[in-house]
């Protein structure tokens, strides 16, 4: 009888142990997986991000070359302005004296 | 042992019978004794020698042979007490080990839907925190385009600020060099002659 029970005793032991091996690389297949998943998710990131750079970076070169030529009329102005300013206190200089 | 003396009293008064039937051919010596008797020893003496010598064996060996009896009883009673207790224990184990077989295919899914639950949760942990860092990322790269915009911006500003200065610097160079050099005079003069009057003596 206890020979019986032990042997009983040993194939659920057997069964359970062989059982948990399986669901312990199971859960270690499915945690490399998540691994992977963060990994991908992670990578697709961090491209669409340099993708959106790049692209922000292109635009912004293309922006400034567009701007720099509207720029240089403002520039004139500017320079204008300047001289019409220092001239002005001058004249206004002379007049006083 | 009132047993044997009866059984050993029948052996011989068999023993006696059967030498009775022989009578009519050899006379029985019972109880005669002396060397004219060496043919035929006395039956009578010889009986009661033999009952004497098992009643003295008796006698002895009766109290270390019930000792030996009761202990081996003792011995054999205990023995079969724990052949039984062994035998509910591995009723019991037997039992036990046939519940736990039966629900074995209930115990291996409970052990695979832990760890399959345990799996889930850090997959979405994970998925979570890899969700939280793509965000986190493509802010940094909108705060990194936002920065480039503006030092975009003020470079262009400063590049057209330097510009206008050194147009109209080379400007009055050109045409206004002379009025310009005397106004610039004249502005250094009454500056440092208001200045100076600002100094206590």
């Amino acid at each position: 009888m206890l020979r019986l029970a032990e042997e009983k005793s040993a194939t659920f032991d057997r069964e359970y142990n062989k059982a948990r091996t399986e669901a312990r690389e199971l859960l270690t297949s499915l945690k490399s997986q998540a691994d992977r998943e963060q990994r991908e998710i992670m990578d697709k990131a961090k491209q669409e991000s340099k993708e959106l750079l790049q692209a922000a970076e292109a635009e912004l070169l293309l922006e400034e070359k567009r701007v720099r030529s509207e720029l240089s009329k403002e520039s004139d102005q500017i320079k204008n302005d300047i001289i019409k300013a220092l001239m002005g206190q001058r004249a206004k200089k002379m007049e006083s004296v | 042992m009132k047993n044997l003396l009866a059984t050993l009293s029948l052996v011989v008064l068999g023993a006696e019978a059967s030498l009775a039937s022989t009578q009519a051919e050899h006379s029985i010596n019972w109880w005669g004794l002396g060397s004219q008797y060496k043919d035929a020893p006395a039956l009578g003496w010889l009986t009661i020698t033999f009952v004497i010598f098992i009643w003295i064996l008796v006698r002895s060996i009766k109290k270390p042979l019930s000792l030996y009896l009761e202990t081996r009883s003792n011995d054999i009673r205990k023995a079969i007490e724990e052949g039984k207790e062994a035998r509910l224990r591995g009723e019991e184990k037997l039992r036990l080990y046939e519940v736990k077989l039966q629900s074995l295919d209930q115990e291996i899914a409970k052990l695979k839907n832990s760890f399959m639950e345990q799996a889930a949760a850090e997959k979405a942990e994970k998925e979570r925190l890899a969700e939280e860092a793509s965000v986190r990322i493509l802010k940094d790269t909108k705060d990194t385009i936002k920065a480039n915009y503006e030092r975009s911006k003020n470079r262009l500003a400063q590049e057209v600020i330097r510009k206008a200065l050194a147009d109209a610097q080379k400007t009055i160079m050109e045409n206004e060099r002379a009025p310009m050099d005397d106004y610039l005079k004249e502005r250094l003069v009454s500056d440092l002659k208001s200045a100076a009057k600002d100094v206590p003596l």
